[in-house]
């Protein structure tokens, strides 16, 4: 095979990128790889063991349940997320509101809000005197359903982590959705409709078949963030269970149990690059189209 | 006209109870940061003023926080710009097998979960003796910076009509001047929302800037942590600390709508 000279010229504007790649993501990588076996590339003493796995898949695993509840909650969130962010996007499309144009910057917001800072602002209403707090325990107190306050923040089932999380990805959904529900052509919304269809159906035969893959994409793009993200599980987050993100930020910083850390690490990485394959496979090129 | 009266109310509806859904957070933030006295039984603050901005200032520490987070902001920007304008370049208008390897290696970084990297960065560093380093949380802000701002630039170049750098070249422009003569007048915008992006995620980058740069070097978003986070809560100086990052995104989130009209153009045009 000849190097042609705009082969060259491609590797020369690739390299910094590749050079960058290598050092600050693959090397990472594998030293998480090889550290989850007891191998150090930089520490001081290595030895070959399999113990971090033992512990990490034994049955009554804090680490197992960990990984559990983070996609649990994750998917949960995404499942919000899509529905209400589609539905709001077709909204959109459909009725066009004039009033729109005027405060669609202000649905941007959340997009460039630091995840710290939403975690944050969800504290603030959920914590039990927060106004969503008082709002929800007094609604259900009244109703009968509880009879002390319910904890919404910091609590063991997530739902303080679910609140957080569906602030922002419900706005992601929305902008992700907007710009391919743009580019159906209007005529055959106007044809369906001379025709007798109604509005679901016009959703389900038109809107869903032609955005089925940035459907697809995007639920895989947020479901991978929820999974990924630390700030809100580690703000609105209870003491257990975590998020294991979280508990790999612990086990580094105060255990310094980096063999588990590393373990944990590994199991993220294959979960999270599961996901990743298997949709940016399959859809991303289609979406790149579609979006665009 | 009854219907269209009728549709325009369903409008206000559906549409308020969205923004008061997205603001309503933002609100309390506000009643925090400008709570000077804020008794617990009651709802709202019963005096409102400067004070905890006043006392963010004053703090050592948190005043070398916005030192870091707005000194990093652009450095990480304009590195990572010099990273992704070339490979942008390349990405778009050679699409080759090495184009499209290289364009789901950076999404493959996407889906890695940040922590995951910033502990197998931490021995690295740890070893370096760049724990704590200022300059070297420079590529650490990039790592997630990188993917977007590619993107952007790559989408950028593509819509640029290739006859236009054939036409250039055949006229005798070098490689160089095809770049600043034909691409950068047609691509700045993308170049320009790439950039910001890199900006913006610097500002809200948390979980490696505490791991790789902490205690010694504490940004906007860490300080607030510390307030936030842990045993001893105090909301008001983390308020006054978080207006400081969020007014910059809500600028931002303008400049993106109104002038650049780039990939996030909600219902704009």
């Amino acid at each position: 095979m000849k190097i042609t000279k705009e082969d060259l010229i491609s590797i020369i504007f690739l390299l910094p990128l590749y050079i960058f790649l290598i050092v600050v993501v693959f090397i990472p990588l594998v030293n998480v790889v090889l550290g989850s076996f007891g191998i150090s590339l930089f520490g001081e003493e290595s030895r070959l063991t399999l113990e971090g796995y033992y512990k990490f898949m034994a049955p009554d695993s804090p680490y197992l349940y960990s990984l559990f509840f983070t996609i649990y909650i994750s998917a949960i969130a995404t499942v919000i997320s899509i529905l209400a962010g589609y539905l709001f996007a077709i909204y959109l499309t459909i009725k066009k509101p004039p009033v729109w144009r005027r405060v669609s910057t202000i649905m941007t917001i959340p997009l460039f809000t630091p995840y710290i800072v939403g975690a944050f602002m969800w504290w603030t209403l959920l914590f039990p005197r927060g106004y969503i707090s008082l709002v929800i325990n007094g609604l259900l107190m009244r109703l009968g359903l509880i009879h002390e306050p319910l904890p919404l923040v910091n609590d063991p089932y997530g739902i303080g982590i679910l609140f957080g999380e569906v602030w922002i990805r419900f706005v992601i959904a929305v902008s992700i959705f907007y710009g391919p529900l743009q580019m159906i052509n209007p005529e055959l919304i106007d044809a369906a409709r001379s025709l007798g269809a109604n509005t679901w159906q016009i959703i389900t035969k038109i809107f869903i078949p032609l955005t089925k893959y940035s459907i697809i994409a995007t639920s895989a793009i947020i479901l991978l963030a929820t999974m990924a993200g630390v700030s809100i599980p580690l703000v609105l987050g209870g003491s257990w269970p975590q998020f294991l993100n979280v508990m790999i930020y612990l086990d580094v910083t105060t255990t310094f149990n980096y063999l588990m850390a590393f373990t944990s690490g590994v199991f993220y990485i294959i979960a999270s690059a599961t996901l990743g394959y298997i949709f940016f496979r399959f859809t991303m090129r289609r979406v790149i189209i579609q979006t665009r | 006209m009854e219907r269209e009266k009728k549709q325009k109310l369903w409008d206000a509806i559906i549409i308020s109870i969205v923004m008061i859904y997205i603001l309503l957070p933002m609100f309390v933030l506000f009643e925090y940061a400008f709570a000077e006295v804020w008794y617990a039984y009651q709802l709202f603050p019963v005096k409102l003023g400067l004070k905890w901005f006043s006392w963010v200032f004053k703090h050592h520490d948190t005043r070398m926080a916005f030192f870091y987070s707005y000194t990093l902001a652009p450095l990480v920007m304009l590195a990572t710009l010099a990273l992704c304008i070339p490979a942008g370049y390349v990405l778009a208008t050679r699409r080759n097998r090495l184009s499209i390897l290289t364009e789901n290696l950076v999404n493959m970084n996407m889906a890695l979960p940040v922590i995951v990297i910033g502990i197998g960065l931490l021995p690295l560093y740890t070893r370096l003796g760049l724990v704590g380093n200022y300059w070297a949380l420079i590529p650490a802000h990039m790592i997630g910076a990188i993917p977007y701002t590619l993107r952007s630039i790559t989408a950028a170049f593509m819509q640029v009509p290739k006859d236009l750098e054939e036409a250039a070249r055949v006229l005798g422009a070098t490689r160089l001047q095809v770049i600043r003569k034909v691409y950068m007048p047609l691509t700045w915008r993308g170049i320009l929302a790439g950039g910001i992006f890199a900006f913006s995620w610097s500002l809200n980058e948390f979980i490696l800037t505490l791991l790789l740069g902490a205690p010694a070097i504490k940004t906007l978003p860490i300080s607030i942590y510390e307030y936030v986070g842990g045993y001893y809560l105090t909301p008001q100086p983390a308020a006054a600390l978080s207006i400081f990052i969020l007014l910059p995104s809500i600028l931002v989130a303008i400049l993106f709508e109104r002038y650049l009209q780039v990939s996030l153009g909600l219902g704009g045009s």
